[in-house]
């Protein structure tokens, strides 16, 4: 299977699994702008690294095909942008969002590419005798 | 000018920057690696999937706290 489909479908099951986790918490805890503040900055997460893999399979593609190794960029300040703009519906609406707890969930989709993928090659180790 | 803002431009722009260049190190190795060996694709692939991510964790959330910073959020 393509590795990019694998890492993006683990990575979307975890992180809807976590929405939903956020969800639970948002309706059972007092702590609902902080609950709302930290799905918001994993939905802006998950926006991240799927962006990201799309920058990197269209620049692979164009690559392959071309033979070039120069490409237009790799999205990064739309990226950054994503995170202001969070940032900044959060400043706007501070009745729903607590704006320092977008910190927390920025981060969590990064860890978890990493997370898997250091399992994924454990796996292998262990299944090919070497672990 | 209040110095919270300069101090947020400042972690703003260098987070930007580190980003950047860790950014198109790995993405131009990527692409390299591409142009010489297509039949690896999926293997760099996975592994500039993790590069990227372990580069622009932090960058992400400097950036977070510097857009804090010049809004007057925290310090």
């Amino acid at each position: 299977m393509d590795p990019l489909h694998t890492i993006r479908r683990r990575v979307v099951i975890l992180t809807a699994g976590f929405l939903a986790l956020l969800l639970v918490l948002w309706l059972l805890t007092p702590y609902k702008k902080m609950v709302a503040g930290a799905g918001l900055g994993l939905l802006v997460s998950l926006y991240n690294v799927l962006y990201m893999a799309r920058k990197v399979r269209l620049a692979g593609e164009t690559t392959l095909a071309t033979g070039s190794t120069r490409h237009r960029g790799t999205g990064m300040i739309n990226r950054y942008l994503m995170v202001a703009l969070a940032i900044l519906v959060a400043f706007k609406y501070p009745m729903h969002f607590d704006v320092r707890t977008i910190v927390v969930g920025l981060p969590i989709c990064y860890i978890l590419i990493i997370v898997l993928e250091f399992w994924e090659v454990r796996k292998l180790r262990t299944t090919s005798g070497k672990g | 000018m209040d110095l919270t803002i300069i101090a947020g431009a400042i972690m703003l722009s260098f987070a930007a920057i580190a980003g950047a260049f860790g950014n198109a190190w790995v993405f131009g190795r990527y692409l390299e690696g591409i142009a010489r060996q297509p039949e690896v694709r999926g293997m760099l692939f996975t592994q500039t999937f993790i590069g990227i991510a372990l580069v622009e964790a932090l960058p992400i959330i400097a950036v977070a706290f510097g857009i804090m910073a010049v809004l007057g959020i925290i310090g």
